[in-house]
């Protein structure tokens, strides 16, 4: 029997902020990016419904809000590195719904957090790489730790690529890849040969992803 | 409730499923094996030794991070006083 999948809130206090900054902020980043979205094919094209983990490649700063426009319907958790909780930052990254990890030492409470968010079908969005990469186009390998979190909640990975927004002046490309059911590929635990091998699976879609990004801007 | 020896046996169980390459090391390690430096551990294989240990025994680890369990021993500890 198929699960039902669990909805996340459609209001919520909480969530006054983060959507206050949706809202003002569609309208200048869709004038200043005029992204362009390229989807790998037909399935991708579905809406993501219920929990789900956005994977994406890491090129700059902006690669938050460049899947906030990717994935507009949908409010995204964004997990990042709990160096920036060290800054003045700490209130604006609260109230957009960012999960602070800690990467050197990773808390279990962490693991916990991100996986209630998943489970009650919310959207969180992580970047694998773990640092931005070096801007040359090539990706970093991907940690594992997404792995561990999409089988633990039982959500898919959707795979996304963002191809670095140069020259300024030029449109965005995100690329969006068909969901990734990875709970699917074993039938009871797996082992951490088999966490390794989806992994690599999915730093072998971004690569897809990626080459469909470079082959739609002709070049 | 079960005895430590108990516990240590279901980890290396654990431990088996999860990394059979490592099926010499694990079989002959004790409670003072360090998980890094001697079984080969990182930080993900610790996230996934966490989560199937949280089924085996339903225990839910939550105000821990990793770098509290240095040795095979700090793990059974954990286990321990979570299922008292």
């Amino acid at each position: 029997m198929k699960e039902q999948r669990k909805k996340a809130k459609l209001f919520s206090l909480k969530y006054l902020f983060v959507d206050f900054v949706r809202i003002t902020g569609v309208l200048p980043t869709l004038t200043w990016y005029r992204p362009k979205f390229i989807y790998e094919n037909k399935a991708a094209k579905k809406k993501i419904k219920g929990g789900a983990l956005l994977v994406s490649n890491h090129n700059c700063f902006f690669d938050p809000v460049y899947l906030m426009l990717a994935v507009w319907y949908r409010r995204q958790h964004y997990i990042c590195n709990k160096q920036f909780y060290e800054t003045k930052a700490k209130w604006f990254l609260e109230h957009v719904l960012c999960i602070p990890i800690d990467i050197e030492n990773t808390g279990f409470g962490t693991m916990k957090e991100i996986n209630e968010h998943l489970t009650s079908g919310e959207v969180v969005s992580i970047f694998p790489e773990g640092h931005i990469n070096d801007g040359s186009g090539e990706m970093r390998g991907f940690k594992s730790g997404m792995v561990l979190m999409a089988m633990r909640a039982k959500v898919p990975i959707i795979p996304v690529y963002i191809k670095a927004h140069e020259p300024r002046w030029s449109r965005l490309r995100i690329v969006i890849g068909e969901a990734i059911d990875i709970n699917e590929m074993f039938g009871g635990r797996p082992t951490m040969s088999d966490i390794e091998q989806v992994t690599n699976l999915i730093f072998n879609k971004e690569s897809e992803l990626k080459e469909l990004a470079f082959q739609q801007h002709g070049k | 409730m079960l005895s430590r020896a108990e516990i240590f046996d279901k980890l290396k169980e654990i431990l088996l499923f999860a990394d059979d390459k490592n099926r010499d090391k694990i079989e002959n390690c004790t409670e003072s094996t360090k998980l890094i430096t001697e079984l080969g551990f990182n930080s993900v294989s610790v996230l996934y030794l966490v989560i199937a240990i949280e089924e085996t025994f339903g225990i839910v680890f939550d105000n821990a991070t990793i770098n509290d369990f240095e040795t095979v021993g700090d793990v059974i500890t954990y286990i321990e006083e979570r299922l008292k």
